[in-house]
């Protein structure tokens, strides 16, 4: 640092933040990357590619109720004998001859009076596995028709449930639930324990110590079961479900912040803004809080996955999100009821759950590697 | 003298968080809409006076919390509102009997599984058996218990037949071995990373080296030198496992349809049976204070620095 040096243009070296190179040390690690990466899968899946798939959520096939997974299309031959045939008991019109094709069925019906074509295509239109069947002969007395009617291909890979509705856009849909409230959640949960935590340890004193021990008593009760009464008690909507999480697991942040506050206050640059005569709130606001968000954002990126299972527990218990809407807990305890003869039901949203809880939890490890490199 | 002081803390402490607890539930549930005898045929408006005379519901919400206080302090829960025929105290304490066989014996083999796994583990740290266990333990962290029992169940008990469906049936071996494991098993590998990791610690102490040094066998270097000391963070894990075990019998007395504490909760937090929810949530409280009593007394008599200066 002598007087004499002058910096010429070409030898500027550009300051990188803390926050910069830990992002640079996250990436330089494959296995947080990778975590990453299953994380944007399963984002993509749950939130983007709905818009692209063929099946809805709340559409039901009553063709396919409980078909296994399988990666060739529906119907099969025995499923589309069977179907039309109902198809055409229901319409009271006698199946004389079934020839099944690639994509389509030619047969011979017959009825005891002429057949009208209006009241013919009624009958197909309860189903959805047949389009508008087309005539190809028709008897001198009407009562006998040779037709054809094309077969609407269905791909269910991941099965159906018992309503007949496609498992993976109920995944896609349970994803974008249980992420989300895992999400909102959580940030309830940091707005709570950030501020309670930068309060008390800003104030320091007895006040901190009534405040702190008031968390120390919340973390003896079996939160859980407050979370179980509300949400029994004051309805099932999502709005509450993600305060009571969140209300519940800010406990935790409210000690961390308060440790960071706490030796933050014997930084120069603290003291030097209470001379200065700033506020609480802008020193909490310019000073404390930027330095508490690695931890805060640590943590959260932790707690995220208990938001999660917590959600799915409640769900489990049938106290979660309502029908047609789902979420993977409510997934998982349908198929639980369903696994002896559904078992594909009961594991792929288990696997798609576990997947983003282990994965999160990952990378939260890797982050806290990536802020605080002495570990 | 100390430990006294410690104790009485303690005890202080745990009084404040049930009375809190007490209150909140209380208030909380009086708050929410809808009531016990809301049905889809409404009862006349005679048997309804009567019935909320016969609960007290009539007065004034401080009234009956008063009265609710006062039974309680004579250790009565009141009486079931929905179950007429029985007691708070019945239900609750034929459910906690249940409860505690399966949550008890789950503790025991979390702590002897979990001590014993996470001990090996760290004197192998970085070998091969150190990485299968530390995966298994993830595995079992990570799996939640509404997806591991019933798949263990349709594996074990659907599949080879070699455990029962449900039930409690004589409350033997081939009953209650599934929501024992089941519940047991995510614990286990908390535990057994927690003592991996506090092990691991120990053993780079200069007391072991010195073990070493003056030629003891490895093994007893280990139990005798390193064992007690590695304890400490898993004794203070007993209240939040024995808190995680209860939140977990909630969905394994659901998933074996066992008739425990926790199918009592929920039925009576569906049916707005007060009384019920009352004293369950009771309970559960109790016993998880229990546990970190347990667990501050142990500390207590493990470690002679606080025992001497009643500090933590």
């Amino acid at each position: 640092m002598s007087d004499g040096v002058t910096l010429s243009q070409t030898n500027v070296v550009v300051g990188k933040s803390l926050w910069q190179l830990a992002f640079a040390r996250f990436l330089s690690s494959r296995f947080a990357v990778i975590n990453l990466a299953i994380l944007a899968v399963i984002a993509a899946v749950s939130f983007v590619a709905p818009l692209i798939y063929p099946h809805s959520y709340a559409t039901v096939y009553r063709e396919y109720i409980l078909v296994p997974p399988s990666l060739t299309a529906y119907p099969d031959q025995p499923m589309t004998e069977k179907a039309f045939s109902r198809l055409m008991r229901a319409g009271r019109y006698q199946v004389e001859s079934l020839e099944v094709a690639e994509d389509a069925v030619s047969a011979t019906i017959t009825a005891r009076k002429p057949i009208k074509v209006e009241t013919l295509n009624k009958a197909f239109a309860l189903g959805s596995m047949f389009q508008e069947p087309q005539i190809i002969t028709q008897s001198e007395d009407g009562k006998q028709l040779e037709i054809t009617a094309a077969i609407n291909r269905q791909y269910f890979v991941f099965g159906t449930d018992e309503n007949g509705r496609d498992l993976l856009a109920r995944i896609m849909a349970g994803g974008r639930i249980s992420i989300l409230i895992g999400i909102a959640a959580t940030l309830t949960s940091i707005v709570i324990g950030v501020m309670y935590g930068a309060i008390a340890g800003y104030v320091g004193g007895r006040t901190d110590a009534v405040m702190m021990r008031f968390v120390d008593i919340l973390y003896g009760i079996p939160l859980m079961f407050f979370v179980i009464v509300l949400v029994t008690f004051f309805g099932r909507n999502i709005l509450l479900l993600f305060v009571a999480l969140g209300a519940v697991e800010w406990l935790t942040m409210a000690r961390i912040v308060r440790g960071q506050t706490m030796s933050l206050m014997q930084a120069e640059f603290v003291t030097g803004a209470r001379v200065a005569g700033l506020p609480m709130w802008s020193i909490l606001r310019r000073h404390v809080l930027p330095n508490v968000m690695g931890p805060v954002v640590v943590y959260a990126t932790l707690n995220m996955p208990a938001v999660i299972l917590a959600e799915s527990f409640l769900s489990f218990l049938g106290l979660g999100v309502q029908e047609p809407m789902a979420s993977w807990g409510v997934l998982i305890a349908d198929g639980a009821r369903r696994m002896e003869t559904a078992s594909w039901l009961l594991i792929f949203p288990g696997i798609f759950l576990i997947l983003t809880v282990m994965c999160i939890n990952f990378v939260g490890d890797s982050m806290r590697d990536a802020i605080d490199p002495k570990r | 003298m100390n430990i006294l002081i410690l104790l009485i803390r303690r005890a202080f402490s745990a009084f404040l968080t049930l009375a809190l607890t007490i209150t909140v539930s209380f208030f909380l549930m009086r708050l929410a809409p809808g009531g016990p005898f809301d049905q889809e045929r409404r009862l006349p408006a005679e048997v309804m006076a009567n019935l909320k005379q016969k609960f007290h519901l009539d007065k004034s919400l401080i009234e009956q919390f008063w009265i609710y206080v006062k039974g309680l302090t004579r250790g009565d829960f009141g009486p079931s509102m929905i179950y007429s025929d029985f007691s708070v105290s019945d239900l609750v304490f034929q459910g906690l009997w249940a409860s505690m066989q399966i949550g008890l014996a789950a503790i025991g083999v979390s702590l002897v599984l979990g001590v014993l796994l996470g001990a090996l583990a760290a004197v192998r740290m970085g070998g091969w058996l150190d990485q299968t266990l530390m995966a298994f333990s993830l595995a079992g962290i990570a799996i939640p218990t509404f997806i591991l029992a019933p798949l263990m169940s349709l594996v074990l008990a659907v599949h080879l037949k070699w455990f029962a469906v449900a039930g409690w049936g004589d409350g033997g071996f081939y009953y209650l071995t599934l929501p024992v494991v089941a519940l047991a098993i995510p614990q286990i590998g908390i535990i057994a990373r927690l003592m991996r990791g506090s092990m691991a610690d120990v053993l780079t102490q200069m007391h072991i080296r010195t073990a070493h040094a003056k030629g003891q066998h490895p093994l007893l270097v280990v139990s005798n030198h390193a064992f007690r000391q590695s304890l400490f963070p898993v004794i203070s894990y007993l209240g939040p496992a024995m808190a995680a075990i209860l939140t977990g019998s909630v969905v394994i007395e659901r998933v074996f349809a066992i008739e425990g504490l926790g199918r009592h909760f929920v039925q009576g937090a569906l049916d707005r049976d007060y009384p019920l929810v009352m004293g369950t949530v009771i309970v559960y409280t109790t016993f998880i204070m229990l546990f970190n009593f347990v667990a501050d007394l142990l500390y207590v008599l493990i470690d002679p620095r606080i025992r001497e200066t009643g500090n933590e």
